[in-house]
């Protein structure tokens, strides 16, 4: 860049980047006074000793970057390791973890985009507070302003109350790091207060595998290369996990077959060999069928079913009373033939396994759709295969300490004296005892806007909202911004400026991975990755932990007692503390230092999990009939159960983009360039009848709202299907597909995860051009 | 032309301001330089216009920062502008005490630096703060500008900062080349 | 020739995720507008279903370079193994090159007011490592190979939808998409 044209200004030019002009320069300044004459105490300061050394970067050698370890702590299956390079302090590029077979080297569209979360001029710099919520005026305060107005708000919800019930937390799936889980340890340690429990994401499934097998536990993904048969049934790994293809790609190269259900057309369903286009929430219907057809065939695997199954017969002599082939065919909308092959190929293949996908499981009756596809698997013998399985999730690898996140409460602390369940998937039990009278209240995390509306005795009063987009992401969106009138403070803690931020009277400033000590895994493959501080985090940006023990400084100070969240914590020490001898002999390292060289991987006795075939339920077996189920409100057999009714002509399915993870990445503008503006895609047909073209502005509205976008025409959605995917894209376009999203709950969730899932695909809305 | 230097420091310190009484501190000392100014009531909504263009926590309307100016790359802070002012600070012996934090080419720290390299040449004679001061001159001359042009075009801008960014201006055309004796 | 370094384009295993173009932007911030990797989509005239067919498409790094051979100041040169190299501190900024490629790869940055373009990732080549979009790739679509000992038969020069220019002789090779046997719902 021409910066000066002067000779002098190009003495200067020449000089940097060179280090050896760049002493001799200011060793001239030294000799002739120059540098002392400089004030040195401006906002640049002088220094006495040698200075940095810059310079280009280089691949390998001596003037080499940096590099450290990261992790992604997003919410994705693939929880890819990375390696940051370094120099100077910034942080250049990032790749793939090579040593883990997963990540493979390679990260993905939205990992890769890291470089510019860090170092984007929009991110939220400095602790700010809202004068007069929505109002977009902002002032800028210092840290200690803002813990001293929140610990206020804490000491006066203590003071009117007589408890920290009116003190909110709503928290999910922003960063998976472990020391992240410190946020409801910092609730914690402030009292009983009340948590907004449940997941959205996949609780209907969670449950179901538990009334089957007693937990969620999947075959390790690297395995499915040795499959002889694949079903990926409503998941869609080529936007969602994309590092698994490659397992199904290596097992179709040894000559499996892979099939791929789904309502739409997907990016994964043209890499298999065949693509049924199922009419949503008939998985259950079409897997009951399966299994008709199988025991008319005699392909069930009866002894595998009398050894390790318990209620086969009674799950057969539903079927055959209740369920024909033809039936169930007919349900899921695909011809009677296909469904018979398929179900025959998928008995005599060996090993098979079936992929279920999450997005599979939001419907009304999602969690016994599940149950009933875990069933085909148990009945076909292939539970506790390598190969094999019901593939849905699993949290084997997530045996941490907790530490951060196991608080006590302060003494004297008064709580809620109802019944109570976990917190969410990831509850262990612990942080609670066991034998207290008080516990937190909780209420349904899918529906915010409701239980804040009906909450009383008391009300919510501070609402604190970490590690989630709640008005971006939460289901009703218009419901929740109304129910937040009623919240006297809201906390937002983020990276960007996004709808919740916008709702918020204090938003604090937080790290990146790149700034952060932790430790992560996943839910899906076996890998341990650490995530170092690779730089300093910027401008006065905190992790959640730093925040709750700053925190808990400041309460204490004015309140001796108020709160036990360590104060003076060291981010790096707390990363260490989470880690335990469960957690080395898992993975076979001896410290946590060895994670610096690499990732390292759960030593498993099988790829696949109940391979020894003692499954976790109380008797011991498979559970097609599962009493706990029928305690809870559910039929004790997998039985059919119907879906949504329509409430408007068109279903409408919002799954997972690609160009984003829910509301991040899609933010960024280098995203933008690949993917610049949501659209709604339209059948031809459907559009036709309705006058609208390729590119046209539409409106699609349901009783919950609308929204306006523009339409593009193609047969991979059927044509009485709507399909937009849900991303946030930024402060500048208002797209946001809960405006449409009601949070009506699934059938199941509530079992494990302390509140029923939310039926996300079971909406339905209309479509009409708008005039230009 | 020493009559000017002043006007940097308080300039600097302007842009720098973490709160509303930082703000009217700074903009005090650059009335008392005579500079044309108009008379502030309330200093709050000075900060509110200030936080939307330089701070947030929506995306910035102007971003104080050389490298999204001058690297006419993908716009991102600590670009290669961001290190090359940075070397030029530790040429002369000085350092931000927030690097790594702060980007080094915020135009607060590249006018503090301006204005000591001034405060020093009027004590003594240097050809190579000389060059220093020259390098940095047409450095700010190339990016300020557009920074400027950015706070015009921006909705909704208090009237002061407006008249701050002017004062900049002026300030930086102003700035001569000393002539070493 | 010692080698012949092309890319692999593997349609068949390409899911159009991205991550190659995203890759290169990581490891090069270009400036916004300027692309060196692009995942176009393959039109439905050639895979019938729209976005889930795509060509991933960087420079071809040809035999016969029309940027090498009209570039006026020598800012291109061709390397013993085949990658085609763009010199920034030769480059006059003439833009010849913009016009004589006739796969549209250099780009005009007007901002440095030089061309620019893909040079097959030759620093990291040197250092022993992959391309920055080849290592990206998580479906092993995106592949190195060198040409002199290349042999897949599913590798083609000019798939249906690239410019057909056997005397340019572009290195990239490409396996066609596959379709699925397709079920649809009787509605």
């Amino acid at each position: 860049m021409h910066e000066s044209k002067s000779s002098g200004a190009q003495n200067i030019a020449l000089a940097l980047g060179n280090n050896l002009s760049r002493r001799s320069f200011l060793k001239i300044l030294m000799m002739t006074g120059a540098a002392a004459a400089l004030p040195g105490t401006g906002l640049l300061r002088s220094f006495s000793q040698e200075g940095p050394v810059f310079g280009r970067a280089t691949f390998a050698g001596p003037g080499a970057y940096q590099t450290f370890r990261n992790a992604c702590p997003r919410n994705c299956y693939d929880t890819c390791g990375m390696v940051s390079y370094v120099k100077d302090g910034v942080l250049e590029f990032v790749e793939g973890e090579p040593t883990s077979t997963y990540t493979n080297g390679g990260l993905c569209v939205k990992g890769y985009a890291y470089p510019r979360t860090v170092y984007s001029p929009d991110r939220i710099k400095y602790p700010m507070r809202q004068i007069g919520r929505g109002s977009g005026n902002w002032e800028r305060i210092s840290w200690e302003e803002a813990l001293d107005a929140i610990s206020g708000k804490i000491l006066e919800i203590k003071e009117k109350d007589g408890s920290l019930l009116g003190m909110a937390l709503t928290k999910y799936s922003g960063n998976f790091g472990i020391t992240h889980y410190g946020v409801e340890g910092m609730l914690s340690s402030l009292g009983y207060t009340t948590r907004f429990v449940g997941t959205p994401c996949w609780p209907a499934g969670i449950d179901a595998q538990n009334y089957d097998m007693g937990n969620m536990w999947c075959n390790d993904p690297e395995d499915m290369a040795q499959s002889k048969y694949i079903i990926v049934w409503g998941a869609n790994p080529a936007y969602c996990s994309v590092h698994s293809l490659k397992y199904i790609y290596e097992a179709k190269k040894r000559g499996a077959k892979v099939v791929v259900i789904d309502p739409v057309l997907t990016q994964t369903a043209v890499k298999g060999d065949e693509y049924w286009q199922i009419k949503p929430g008939a998985d259950g219907a079409l897997a009951l069928a399966m299994a008709r057809h199988l025991i008319d065939q005699g392909l069930v695997s009866r002894e595998w079913v009398a050894a390790n199954g318990l209620g086969y017969d009674e799950y057969e002599a539903y079927i055959k009373a209740n369920v024909t082939v033809e039936w169930g065919a007919e349900q899921a909308g695909l011809p009677v033939d296909v469904v018979k092959r398929v179900a025959e190929e998928f008995a005599a293949a060996d090993p098979a396994t079936i992929w279920i996908g999450y997005g599979m499981q939001r419907h009304v009756n999602g969690g016994v759709n599940v149950r009933a596809i875990d069933a085909l698997v148990a009945m076909t013998g292939n539970v506790g295969k390598p190969g094999g399985g019901a593939r849905y999730g699993h949290l084997f690898t997530w045996g941490f300490n907790y530490n951060a996140m196991v608080q006590a409460a302060p003494e004297g602390s008064v709580g809620y004296t109802g019944a109570t369940g976990p917190k969410g998937e990831f509850d262990t039990g612990q942080g609670a005892d066991a034998a207290a009278t008080y516990t937190d209240r909780t209420f349904n995390i899918n529906k915010i806007g409701q239980e804040i509306l009906d909450a009383q005795d008391p009300p919510v009063r501070l609402l604190w909202i970490a590690n989630k987009n709640v008005v971006s992401q939460d289901f009703d969106k218009n419901k929740i911004v109304k129910a937040f009138e009623k919240v006297e403070m809201i906390v937002a803690v983020d990276l960007f400026f996004n709808p919740t931020v916008e709702q918020a009277d204090i938003v604090l400033p937080t790290v990146t991975p790149f700034e952060d000590w932790t430790v992560n895994v996943s839910y899906w493959h076996y890998w341990l990755h650490l995530n170092e501080q690779a730089i300093k985090p910027l401008f006065e940006t905190k992790s959640d932990i730093e925040i709750a023990s700053a925190l808990s400084a400041v309460l204490n100070a004015k309140q001796p007692g108020s709160c036990t969240f360590p104060q003076n914590i060291d981010a790096k020490e707390m990363m260490i503390k989470e880690f335990n001898d469960g957690i080395y002999q898992l993975f076979g390292i001896t410290s946590w230092e060895d994670l610096r060289k690499g990732a390292a991987k759960a030593k498993l006795p099988s790829s696949a999990s109940w391979s020894d075939l003692k499954f976790a339920t109380p008797s011991g077996k498979y559970e097609f009939k599962s009493e706990i189920a029928q305690t809870n409100g559910h039929t004790a057999l997998p039985e059919y159960k119907a879906g949504r009714e329509a409430y408007a002509p068109l279903r409408l399915l919002t799954p997972h983009a690609k160009h984003g993870l829910h509301s991040q990445f899609q933010n960024l503008d280098w995203m933008h360039d690949l993917n610049p503006e949501p659209l709604v895609y339209v059948h031809p047909k459907t559009a036709g009848a309705k006058g609208i073209g390729d590119g046209d502005t539409v409106r699609v509205f349901n009783p919950t709202g609308e929204i306006r976008l523009k339409a593009q025409l193609t047969n991979n959605v059927p044509a009485d299907t709507l399909l937009m995917y849900e991303a946030w894209f930024g402060a500048k376009n208002g797209f946001n597909v809960n405006l449409l999203v009601d949070d009506v709950s699934s059938d199941m969730g509530a079992y494990k995860t302390g509140s029923p899932g939310v039926a996300i695909h079971d909406q339905f809305a209309d479509i009409e051009k708008v005039a230009a | 032309m020493i009559a000017q230097t002043p006007s940097i420091l308080h300039l600097s310190r302007f842009f720098f301001a973490a709160n509303a009484a930082e703000l009217q501190s700074a903009y005090e000392g650059l009335a008392s330089d005579g500079a044309p100014l108009p008379i502030v009531t309330d200093w709050r909504e000075v900060a509110f216009s200030f936080n939307r263009l330089f701070v947030g926590p929506r995306a910035l309307q102007a971003p104080p920062y050389a490298s999204l100016y001058l690297d006419g790359d993908d716009t991102r802070l600590m670009g290669a502008s961001t290190s090359r002012i940075r070397q030029l600070y530790a040429m002369l012996g000085l350092a931000s005490p927030w690097q790594d934090r702060i980007p080094d080419d915020h135009l607060a720290l590249e006018l503090d630096a301006l204005w000591q390299i001034e405060q020093a040449l009027a004590t003594v004679a240097s050809p190579q703060l000389h060059d220093a001061r020259d390098y940095l001159i047409g450095r700010l001359r190339a990016w300020v500008p557009a920074f400027v042009g950015r706070i015009q075009a921006a909705p909704q801008v208090h009237p002061v900062i407006v008249a701050v960014a002017d004062a900049l201006t002026r300030a930086l055309s102003r700035v001569d080349p000393i002539t070493v004796c | 020739m010692s080698k012949r370094y092309a890319f692999h384009v593997n349609m068949a295993l390409c899911i159009g995720c991205d991550t190659c173009a995203m890759a290169c932007k990581n490891q090069y911030h270009q400036e916004a507008g300027i692309v060196w990797r692009k995942v176009y989509p393959v039109s439905e005239a050639i895979y019938p279903h729209r976005d889930r067919a795509w060509m991933s498409l960087a420079c071809n790094h040809c035999d016969n370079p029309p940027c090498l051979e009209g570039c006026p100041a020598s800012a291109y040169t061709k390397r013993d193994d085949g990658v085609v190299v763009h010199h920034p501190d030769l480059c006059i900024g003439c833009q010849q090159c913009l016009h004589t490629c006739p796969f549209g790869v250099p780009q005009y940055n007007p901002h440095t007011k030089k061309a620019e373009k893909c040079s097959l990732c030759w620093e990291r080549l040197d250092a022993g490592l992959q391309p920055a979009c080849v290592q990206g790739c998580p479906t092993g679509a995106l592949t190195l190979v060198d040409l002199e000992t290349f042999d897949d038969p599913s590798a083609i020069q000019f798939p249906p939808g690239f410019p057909h220019l056997p005397e340019v002789g572009p290195s990239t090779r490409f396996t066609l998409p596959e379709q699925p046997k397709i079920v649809r719902r009787e509605s």
